[in-house]
Formats: C-alpha cells, sequence, structure tokens
C-alpha cells in the first residue's frame, strides 16, 4: 500500500526548496513513521532498523537547518531583488504573497518535524509520557486489588477442592437429552428415551504422567428393532458404565503409552466419541450398539503405544500413530484384540487420511439388539477376524466430510461390511447441516440395513448443541423400512 | 504561481496523508517466551509451532521443553490479533477446538490471565511458558521475544 502511495504523489512533490524535506515525508508514509520504527521484528535485524533510525533522524535535523538557513528574516528582506527585476509595484505584491505563503508553509512543515522528532524520541526512550514512581506504584496497587477482587469473585469463602497427589485435577462432563419418535409400518412410539450424564476427571500426576476417566450415568429406555414394523422402547434401564479410565506416560510427543480402558483408535467417529462434537448422538450402524462390538470394540481393555510427528518443511503436518492390544471382554479370555492405525493430516487442506488394522477373537454370547442396533454387543458367533479399514476427513472451512470404510475377514463365518459417508456443511457458526448414507452388514446370517441420516445442528453457543435428525431405515430382510425422528440436546461444561 | 499553489495543496494532502499514517499504523504484538528458551527457527515454522502448543497439539518445543501456555482473556485485544494472525481461526472455531480436545484427552484451554505484569512474572517463572503481549509491555529481562506479528 505505501508503494502505491509513493507512485501517486511522486509526480507532484516540490523539487525545490523542501526536496529533502518531501521525500523524507514520503518515507515516513512508506512504512519509516516512527511507529513503524519502533515496530521491527526482533530478530537479527534489529541493527539495522537502529542505523535506519539515527540517518532518517540526523536527516531531519540537517534539513531542519538547511530550511531555517535559507529562511528570509521577512517577506521585506526579499523585495527589492524583485523589484528591481519586474519593476512593477503589482508584481511585487504578488511575489510578497508567493513568499508569505511558501514562509507559512515552511513554517507549518517544521512544526511537523518537530512533532515528529519529539514523538521519535518518546518511542526509543520507551517512556511516553514518563509516570511518576508514585502514579506507578498507585496503578499497579489498583491492578493487585482488581486481580484480589476477581479471585474473591470466583472463589470467595467456598472451599477450593484439590488431589490428593497430583499436580492438578480437572473436572467437567456433558448432558444429554434425547426425544424420539419410532414410525413403523404397524405401530409407532415416542419417549424421551435417553438423559444421559457424563463425568470427565483429568489429572495431572507429574510431568510425564496423567490420568483421564469418564464415568456414565445413563438412563436409557433402548429403541428395539427386532421388529422393524413394529419399533418399541423398551423399560428404562439405569446404567453407570465406566467408559474410559486410562493412565498416560508422555516420554515425548512421538512416543507415550496408555494404559487402562481407552477408546479403539479406529476412523474418526470413534476416535470422537463424545456427544458434544457429534453431529448426531447416534453413532454410525457399525458402531452400535454403544459399547458393543459389531465389527471391532468401541473400548479395549489394555494397552496402546501411541504418539504424533510433525512433518512438512514448517512442522505443519502431522503423523499419528497408535497400536494395541486388550481385550474387549475380560470375562472370556479368548476374546482378545490387537491392531494399530496410522493417520497422516494434512493441516493446510484440513484433509486427515487413516489406515486401521485389527486382529481378534469374538467369543459367542447370547445378547439383544442394542439401542437403535441391529445387532447386540456381543458377537453370535464364535470366530477370530481381520478387520481393515480406512478413513478419510475433511475439514476445511465450511465443509465437514466424514467418510469410513471397513472389511472384516471373519474365520469360517459370513463377513461384516460397513461403510458410511457424511457431508456436513456449516452454514454459519451456529448452524450445521448434514446429511448420511450409512450401511451395513453385520454378518451373522443377520439382515444388511441401509440407514438415510438428515440433520441439523444449532449451536447457540459452542458447549450447547440442539439437534434434529430424520433416519429412514432400510432392511433386508425381511425387506420393510421404518423411520425415526430425533431431538436431543448436549450441554457441556 | 497556479503551478506553486497546485504544489502547496499536495503538500498538504502528503501531510494529512502523514498523520493519517501514523494515526492507522497498524497494532504489534509479541509472542513471548522464558528468557532461557532458546528455541529458534524460521519465522513460518515458529508460528505453526507456536500454534500447535497453544492447541495442545503439541506438548514440548522443538528443543524438548515442557511447554506452559498462557492465553488471554477472549475480548483482550492481543488474544484477538493473536486468534487472526497465528491461529488463524475464529473464536467458535476455537471454542469447538477445545470442546473437542477436553472429550478426548481431558486437556482445557490455556489459563487466561488479563495483566500483562502477571503474565511477564508467569512467564519469567516457567522456562517452557509461552504468552502473548502488546509490544510495548514485552519489556522484561526475563523473557525473550520470540517473534513479532502485526494486526
Amino acid at each position: 500500500m505505501n508503494n502505491a502511495v509513493l507512485r501517486i504523489i511522486q509526480p507532484v512533490l516540490p523539487r525545490r526548496p523542501g526536496n529533502a524535506v518531501a521525500w523524507c515525508l514520503v518515507l515516513l508514509i512508506c512504512g519509516w513513521t516512527p511507529g513503524a520504527l519502533a515496530q521491527q521484528p526482533a530478530d537479527g535485524s534489529t541493527g539495522t532498523v537502529r542505523k535506519e533510525r539515527e540517518r532518517l533522524k540526523k536527516e531531519l535535523q540537517l534539513e531542519r537547518q538547511r530550511i531555517q538557513g535559507h529562511l528570509p528574516e521577512s517577506a521585506e528582506a526579499s523585495m527589492p531583488v524583485k523589484e528591481s527585476k519586474e519593476g512593477s509595484e503589482s508584481t511585487a505584491a504578488t511575489l510578497h504573497e508567493e513568499i508569505e505563503m511558501l514562509r507559512s508553509m515552511l513554517e507549518r512543515s517544521l512544526e511537523l518535524f518537530e512533532r515528529l522528532e519529539a514523538r521519535v524520541d518518546s518511542l526509543e526512550s520507551g517512556s511516553a509520557p514518563q509516570q511518576t514512581p508514585a502514579q506507578e506504584q498507585s496503578d499497579r496497587l489498583d491492578e493487585l486489588e482488581e486481580q484480589v477482587a476477581d479471585i474473591e469473585d470466583r472463589v470467595g469463602s467456598r472451599a477450593i477442592a484439590k488431589a490428593f497427589d497430583a499436580e492438578s485435577l480437572d473436572i467437567g462432563g456433558f448432558l444429554t437429552q434425547s426425544f424420539s419418535t419410532a414410525i413403523g409400518d404397524d405401530s409407532s412410539e415416542a419417549s424421551f428415551n435417553q438423559t444421559q450424564f457424563e463425568l470427565l476427571l483429568r489429572s495431572q500426576i507429574n510431568k510425564n504422567w496423567s490420568f483421564f476417566a469418564a464415568l456414565g450415568f445413563l438412563r436409557e429406555a433402548d429403541l428395539d428393532f427386532s421388529d422393524p414394523n413394529n419399533p418399541n422402547f423398551r423399560n428404562f434401564a439405569n446404567r453407570v458404565p465406566q467408559i474410559l479410565a486410562w493412565a498416560n506416560y508422555r516420554h515425548s510427543d512421538a512416543f507415550q503409552l496408555q494404559f487402562g480402558r481407552f477408546v479403539n483408535p479406529k476412523g474418526i467417529i470413534n476416535i470422537e466419541h463424545f456427544p458434544p462434537v457429534l453431529l448426531e448422538t447416534n453413532q454410525p450402524q457399525f458402531l452400535r450398539p454403544f459399547s458393543g462390538a459389531s465389527l471391532f470394540p468401541n473400548f479395549v481393555s489394555g494397552f496402546q503405544i501411541h504418539g504424533k510427528a510433525f512433518v512438512g518443511s514448517t512442522g505443519a503436518n502431522s503423523l499419528d500413530y497408535n497400536i494395541y492390544t486388550g481385550a474387549f471382554n475380560g470375562g472370556d479370555a479368548d476374546d482378545f484384540v490387537a491392531g494399530g492405525r496410522l493417520a497422516f493430516t494434512d493441516s493446510s487442506s484440513g484433509m486427515s487420511v487413516g489406515v486401521n488394522y485389527e486382529y481378534g477373537r469374538r467369543e459367542a454370547a447370547l445378547s439383544a439388539p442394542g439401542h437403535f442396533s441391529i445387532v447386540g454387543p456381543r458377537s453370535l458367533t464364535t470366530n477370530t477376524y481381520n478387520v481393515v479399514g480406512a478413513d478419510l476427513l475433511i475439514d476445511k472451512g465450511r465443509l465437514l466430510w466424514k467418510n469410513e470404510a471397513y472389511f472384516s475377514f471373519e474365520n469360517g463365518q459370513d463377513d461384516r461390511v460397513a461403510a458410511y459417508t457424511q457431508p456436513g456443511f456449516r452454514l454459519n457458526d451456529q448452524w450445521i447441516a448434514f446429511y448420511r448414507f450409512d450401511y451395513f452388514d453385520p454378518g451373522q446370517g443377520l439382515t444388511d440395513s441401509v440407514e438415510h441420516v438428515v440433520g441439523l445442528n444449532y449451536l447457540p453457543t459452542p458447549t450447547i448443541r440442539i439437534r434434529g435428525a430424520y433416519f429412514f431405515k432400510n432392511f433386508e430382510n425381511p425387506r420393510t423400512d421404518s423411520s425415526i425422528v430425533q431431538l436431543s440436546a448436549t450441554f457441556s461444561f | 504561481m497556479m503551478k506553486m499553489i497546485h504544489r502547496s495543496v499536495m503538500l498538504g494532502m502528503v501531510l494529512a496523508c502523514v498523520f493519517l499514517s501514523t494515526g492507522l499504523q497498524a497494532a504489534e504484538y509479541a509472542v513471548v517466551i522464558h528468557a532461557s528458551n532458546s528455541y529458534s527457527d524460521s519465522p513460518d515454522t515458529m508460528k505453526q509451532v507456536v500454534k500447535q502448543l497453544y492447541l495442545k497439539q503439541r506438548s514440548e518445543w522443538p528443543n524438548n521443553i515442557a511447554v506452559k501456555p498462557f492465553g488471554r482473556p477472549a475480548d483482550d485485544v492481543a488474544h484477538q490479533a493473536f486468534l487472526r494472525q497465528v491461529l488463524q481461526m475464529s473464536e467458535v472455531e476455537l471454542a469447538s477446538h477445545w470442546i473437542s480436545v477436553k472429550q478426548k484427552t481431558g486437556q482445557a484451554a490455556p489459563r487466561e490471565i488479563g495483566r500483562d505484569s502477571l503474565l511477564l512474572k508467569l512467564i519469567a517463572k516457567y522456562e517452557g511458558a509461552l504468552a502473548v503481549v502488546a509490544m510495548e509491555a514485552a519489556q522484561s529481562d526475563n523473557i525473550r521475544i520470540l517473534f513479532t506479528f502485526d494486526d
């Protein structure tokens, strides 16, 4: 912008007598203002800036002296020469006016220089204006009083909670309330079917060790699709699951160990997991029922090695990895899983690509279909399996697009397949619209299911998420449809 | 004569531009760290590293010092400039980021410190500390300016 100003004003600048004056002004406009001089980066260029500042200051002083040297004491001092040449009183009067005008202009320029010089000096000394010690003390006392008042306001006479043996303890959580209407071909039902309160605890034990737990206090009436034509809500059940509980050892960002019960590090939505960040509380079909293992376990009890490396010329991109082993259900010694994930994130495009693998063994156990799910939390077959999958996330500007696909090679049983695509669009800071196509073949001799979900999220503040979603489900066997309308709100703190 | 008047008018405009230029000068801010933290890199890399450290995507400086970032209140002008120029996020995006981090790891946003004087004391106290202040406030022997930015 400053160069543009320079090009515009260059032709109109006076050549004499204030040539250097004008150029100094131009330099000031073009970023060499006192403010700009005081704002040079604190790297190796500081010495150059100081020299330039000194040079400019000297130039200003020289120009000031030069102007003062050339300035006539009065307009009359220059008149006789002019009069003798022109021989006319009117011409002399005109010249007199011109000289007066020039004189006035130069005086204004000198005043400007004085003000600019004073400003340069004050910026250089870093004391504009100087405070007296008493004023400074008074200001600092005011500042301290404000801080004490702020602390009093927040704490007052209340007891301060602290961890027994840790550097810090943070507590948070969220509440989700859902209302659902299930519409079958033969009958429909509606219910305020879920109240989920989860408590999140994190403690920094020392420099390297931290602890995190998520405890659920859930009151749920599961929506049962055993008969798709007659969906129904079961009786309320009070559940207090330990959702997560892990300790983490951080050697470096690239190498960390985690022990306990953790989210199975697969794909996108299972890792995000919690309702405060989900567009829809009901995750894709292969992740239902909650805490199940329709394709792979949502959670693993065991340990994992994980980390992150920053790559690229500026380290803006990242490579994340997880390698884990553990059990889905500790009651069955054979119920074992091991796997890994590798993901690359390109920060400039907002794109993340991941590949996933898991080897495991399923142990058959009786279980009814879970909430919103066509399968139960346990497998109906006993076999080993190998799951491979890939995921793609694009989160850039208004677009939030999640995609995952998995194929499970089931040893001696029907293979299982799952895939979804969920494009979301941020209408503004508060509204997000999304659609999800979700296919799941759960194997085990059960029916395939296709689910279409259209929804809208409203976030009056980032910690409150209100959702409306319409589900349209196609069942393969028996070939039938059903619909669900669900409203939910999540409040996190 | 006319030429002289024309030049005088234009010079007046130039002077007006000088005042305008100084009056609208962009504010400058500094990302400050503990004086003993010797980390340095290219400007783009430092900006990226500071972003990752502040957002708790990194837990340590590239020279292996554990980071301790400090924030500013949401209405603080230095914080708003930091959001725009370094984090390149909106306030809503930042809030969403912290909600996501809280669910995944239990970590929270950096503690907000309103006063420059208190902030500088905390920066001087912790080796891995990191914060943003207005340039004119970045005056202390115990801190180092990592980089500056205009807003």
